[in-house]
């Protein structure tokens, strides 16, 4: 009953998937990520199989009232089966085992993807992301990057611990205080993305999130020329505000600055609470922010930028 | 400071709908209501039917290791409905037109009081009850090694709870998740007293938990019958054994990384905070040193019952007694060197992830090996579909798919791509509900006749089992489909028109979870009702194979008239087979039984408020009550009076009342086992023939 059912809730998803996941990868190591799932999930057919089909099976089959099948009260042990369960599961485990080293370090986020990658460096924030192209420039919410090249974002956060996702580039990894840690990823196609953080940090937690457009090389560099504000307009504001609709595009922060920010999240926050009382005038605006994202994204023309 | 602490009016859980009405704050003060107006009805009801003295007398004082399991399981069912509800409220808000009619933050108190209650105060009593009700009976003990220290754990974890329930009632509860990762739940980003009250309770419970680990395992190294070696203990108790240790390992690193926290907010420290050198990572690392064994606390004692369940409804010995036992060991070693794959996601090496994911998918050996047991045993039997066989079938299937997505989790790069997303929420729902609460249902449905002499209603226990079943599906292979195409967990609303089809059929499955959960409170209704024509005095309604089915039911409770002498695995299916329904009596001696006492109650209800002093910093509270706890374990600890006797002359005639009971009760065939006619004396008469 089960499985026919899943299989149909599997066709349907599959043909109606065209959504921010890792199952539409805009990128190789998305790619990757959705071929090592695939895999894995047949892997594991052989040893599972056996219990779904032979489960119902063995339901009918040895029912007391109209079953056909024969009745052994006391057979309790059998070295074969034993050899083949023990020994099966075991194979499959030293299958997969081998299948994880090779994995995880060929999708090592810390490895570059290509020589010479795009450094960005990442800062997460209540309930925003700031990006910086160092000696380039610095953003908000919003990060383009070319197509077909290797990127490394370095990645820390002020205040709560938050997770940085682009899922159709790459896969995850934690922007925490007090640390760095970094992310490695190709960029694909042309494509407007979305990342966001997925560690709950409070109450605008559904508008952490960002732009990601993956544009033509002529384009990024035109948009690295593109016009700015000050860095300090971007820091006085980015420490006060609890999410951000201002400007997006700035002039770069000075050399060294977000090494050192990664180690004094202060210097990105004036460290207010995540969870505020329903009448507090900072709640309110978060309300009004969230009301504001809905309708514009209501507004916005559907359909995917493959 | 003020003698109340932080606590003023705005605490009060109908005072900010007054301030600022909303939908949500309604659905709060309305929470709220029912917490009080429950709490009221239950005190007018106990004062009406004059049931004050026979609840403290009989119940609440008392040291049987039965009715302290009862009480668990009873507590752990009032919870199950607040989490039921909760999850409902949580699927309903994510349907509703975005943003919903919760606030985020009221969306995160849901979402961390249903992990929160769901593990500590749903999962942990339901285990820790089954095992105190059976365990014991099982390997032929009268008691649990300490019972005074069993009524303290348990009061404990009701004082955790307690806790909990006030929240909705008095303050806020925490928002960062079951798991209250700081330094969001630091005291800058979350500064009122909802982490508190998340550490606070989980300190009562998590001793209370530590000190039950210690008691069921000393239990079993101590009390086990003669002749009961090791190696012929039934399985369940081989699974107790296993989390009692986990248990009295794994609750440690809990309570050290929550005081450690309480210290960061309280006391000007920076264990995790990133001033002053402090390090978030290190709470990571603690909480998931208990948390990883956390899961196989759960899980194993329901593959204990598992374990009993199916042979029993198959008519068969256990296939691979000893294979079980093994992978029941491996599992439990196994559990402390996992942890890691809780947070591949933090930086570190990629040799250090995939030692972590070999390691983990290495649990799959152990496990997969129990359900083909388990299988092997269904086969060439004679499968009888009680409810507790159908919980148990339901969970050999549905666990497998969740194996399925734990080994792909394993893989750090896949976790990359589906940690904290609604992938991840989908997995360990489908490892804990079939893995645990329909193991506990199992449990409670096969058992249940031994504290309460009566069966429970098959046809209400079987549309419960379809309604979890189906329930189950509809809810969470819709979270395992958006949570790959990106959605992530904890989130209190979605813009993504394509996610829509999947969040409504997931509101219905919890609707369906909803029905079954009512099916079951309808099943204890009419069951109480029919008990009459429920009862099974004779004490082996199944054709039972343990020993806990000899003794009549419901159990007396001295448990044991005579202590066996234990030859085999299966004495009691030796004794059934040389024709005897009674088992032959040993020697009749005298014994002791602890008296009942009020002091462990006591004891915990001065902890609770001491917690709730520490909660909304009453110090002076706090230390007051610590000392009169502590007053009131040493008044404990000098009273010398604490046992009665009971004589062998009184076990005799105990022994002869049950032995006229089975002698008069007429035997019936498998075929009426679910029928009036089952007084607990039954037989397959083909094979008698």
């Amino acid at each position: 009953m089960a499985l026919p059912a899943s299989f149909a809730v599997a066709a349907l998803w599959l043909s109606g998937c065209a959504e921010n996941g890792v199952m539409t990868p805009s990128g190789p190591i998305a790619a990757a990520e959705k071929s090592h799932m695939i895999w894995f999930f047949l892997w594991m057919l052989p040893v599972c199989l056996p219990i779904l089909i032979g489960l119902p099976w063995i339901c009918i089959k040895y029912r007391r009232k109209g079953g056909k099948g024969a009745y052994r009260p006391n057979w309790s042990h059998s070295t074969m089966a034993e050899t083949l369960i023990w020994g099966g599961s075991t194979l499959t485990v030293i299958l997969l085992g081998v299948l994880i080293w090779i994995n995880t370090i060929g999708e090592d986020p810390y490895k570059h993807t290509g020589a010479n990658p795009i450094k960005v460096q990442v800062v997460g924030s209540e309930w925003k992301w700031m990006f910086i192209y160092p000696g380039k420039m610095a953003t908000v919410n919003k990060v383009v990057l070319p197509q077909h090249t290797p990127v490394e974002f370095d990645i820390t956060a002020a205040g709560a611990m938050q997770s940085f996702w682009i899922p159709r580039l790459a896969g995850q990894i934690y922007a925490m205080p007090g640390m760095q840690t970094k992310m490695n990823m190709t960029t694909g196609d042309l494509a407007k993305l979305e990342g966001f953080n997925s560690q709950f940090n409070g109450a605008a937690f559904p508008l952490d999130k960002f732009e990601v457009d993956v544009v033509s090389k002529q384009d990024y560099e035109s948009f690295l020329q593109s016009p700015r504000q000050p860095w300090n307009d971007l820091l006085t504001e980015f420490k006060k505000v609890a999410t951000w609709n201002g400007p997006q595009i700035f002039d770069a922060p000075p050399k060294g600055w977000w090494d050192k920010a990664s180690m004094d999240p202060s210097m990105v926050t004036n460290g207010g609470a995540a969870i505020l009382d329903d009448h507090d005038p900072e709640q309110k605006s978060i309300d009004e922010a969230i009301h504001s994202e809905l309708h514009l994204s209501q507004n916005k023309p559907q359909g995917d930028a493959q | 400071m003020s003698i109340l602490g932080s606590l003023n009016w705005d605490d009060i859980f109908i005072v900010p709908w007054f301030k600022e009405p909303s939908t949500s704050t309604a659905i709060a003060a309305g929470a709220g209501g029912i917490v009080v107006l429950g709490a009221l009805a239950v005190l007018v009801l106990l004062t009406v039917k004059g049931w004050w003295k026979p609840l403290y007398k009989e119940w609440i004082t008392s040291l049987d290791h039965k009715k302290i399991g009862v009480i668990y399981i009873v507590l752990a069912a009032i919870m199950l409905i607040r989490g039921v509800l909760e999850a409902v409220v949580m699927r309903a808000q994510q349907v509703a037109p975005a943003p919903g009619f919760l606030s985020v933050e009221h969306h995160a108190e849901l979402f961390s009081t249903h992990g929160t209650i769901m593990i500590f105060f749903v999962a942990m009593p339901l285990l820790i009850g089954l095992i105190n009700v059976v365990m014991p009976l099982q390997i032929g003990a009268r008691d649990m090694e300490f019972p005074f220290m069993n009524a303290i754990s348990l009061w404990l974890s009701v004082g955790g709870a307690a806790l909990v329930m006030a929240s909705l009632v008095i303050g806020k509860f925490e928002t960062g998740g079951w798991t209250a990762y700081p330094p969001y739940t630091g005291a800058q980003l979350s500064p009122n007293e909802g982490v508190d009250y998340w550490i606070w309770s989980l300190m009562l419970t998590g001793i209370g938990t530590t000190l039950s680990g210690i008691n069921f395992a000393v239990t079993i190294y101590k009390q086990r019958a003669p002749g009961m070696t090791l190696m012929k203990m039934p399985i369940f108790a081989w699974t107790t054994l296993c989390t009692a240790i986990l248990m009295i390992f794994a609750m440690m690193p809990l309570a050290v990384c929550s005081l450690m926290l309480a210290l960061d907010r309280h006391a000007g420290f920076h264990f995790f905070t990133a001033d002053a050198g402090g390090n978030m990572m290190n709470f990571a690392n603690l909480f998931w040193l208990f948390g990883h064994p956390e899961v196989y606390i759960l899980i194993l004692p329901a593959f204990g019952v598992f374990s009993h369940v199916i042979p029993t409804f198959s008519g068969k010995k256990l296939y691979g007694y000893t294979s079980l036992v093994w992978a029941t060991i491996a599992i439990a070693v196994l559990s402390f060197t996992v942890w890691v794959h809780h947070f591949f996601t933090m930086g570190q090496t990629a040799h250090l992830n995939a030692i972590f994911g070999i390691a983990t998918i290495t649990i799959g050996v152990p496990t997969g090996v129990k359900v083909y047991n388990w299988m092997l045993t269904m086969w060439r039997g004679k499968l009888r579909f009680s409810t507790a066989m159908l919980f148990s079938a339901g969970f050999m299937f549905t666990f497998v798919i969740g194996g399925i997505t734990g080994v792909m989790l394993a893989n750090p790069v896949i976790s990359f791509a589906a940690h904290n997303s609604l992938f991840l929420v989908a997995h360990f729902h489908n490892m804990l509900i079939p893995g645990l609460l329909f193991g506990m249902f199992a449990g409670i449905n096969y058992w249940f006749p031994l504290c309460f002499g009566f069966r429970l209603d098959e046809k209400w226990g079987v549309r419960s089992f379809w309604c979890w079943m189906i329930g189950f599906y509809l809810t969470f292979m819709p979270l395992y489909a958006i949570g790959l195409m990106g959605a992530p967990r904890r989130m209190a609303f979605f813009t993504d028109p394509a996610y829509m089809p999947w969040l409504i059929i997931s509101m219905i499955g919890a609707l369906t979870v909803l029905a079954g959960l009512t099916c079951q409170v309808i099943q204890m209704y009419v069951s109480v009702k029919n008990r009459e024509d429920l009862m099974v005095p004779a004490g082996d309604p199944w054709d039972g194979r343990g020993l806990e089915w000899s003794l009549g039911c419901p159990v007396p409770e001295h448990d044991f008239t005579t202590i066996p002498h234990i030859t085999s695995r299966e004495p009691w299916v030796d004794a059934k087979a040389s024709g005897l329904r009674v088992m032959e009596p040993t020697e009749f001696v005298d014994i002791e039984l602890p008296k009942n006492t009020g002091m462990g109650f006591w004891v915990a209800m001065v902890a609770t408020v001491g917690a709730f002093g520490m909660i909304f910093q009453m110090w002076w509270l706090a230390a007051l009550c610590w000392v009169g706890m502590w007053v009131l374990v040493l008044v404990r600890s000098y009273n010398t009076d604490w046992e009665h006797h009971i004589s062998a002359q009184e076990l005799r005639a105990d022994y002869e009342r049950h032995k006229h009971v089975v002698e008069t009760t007429p035997k019936v065939s498998l075929d009426d086992e679910f029928t009036s006619k089952n007084r607990g004396l039954i037989m397959d008469m083909e094979e008698a023939v």
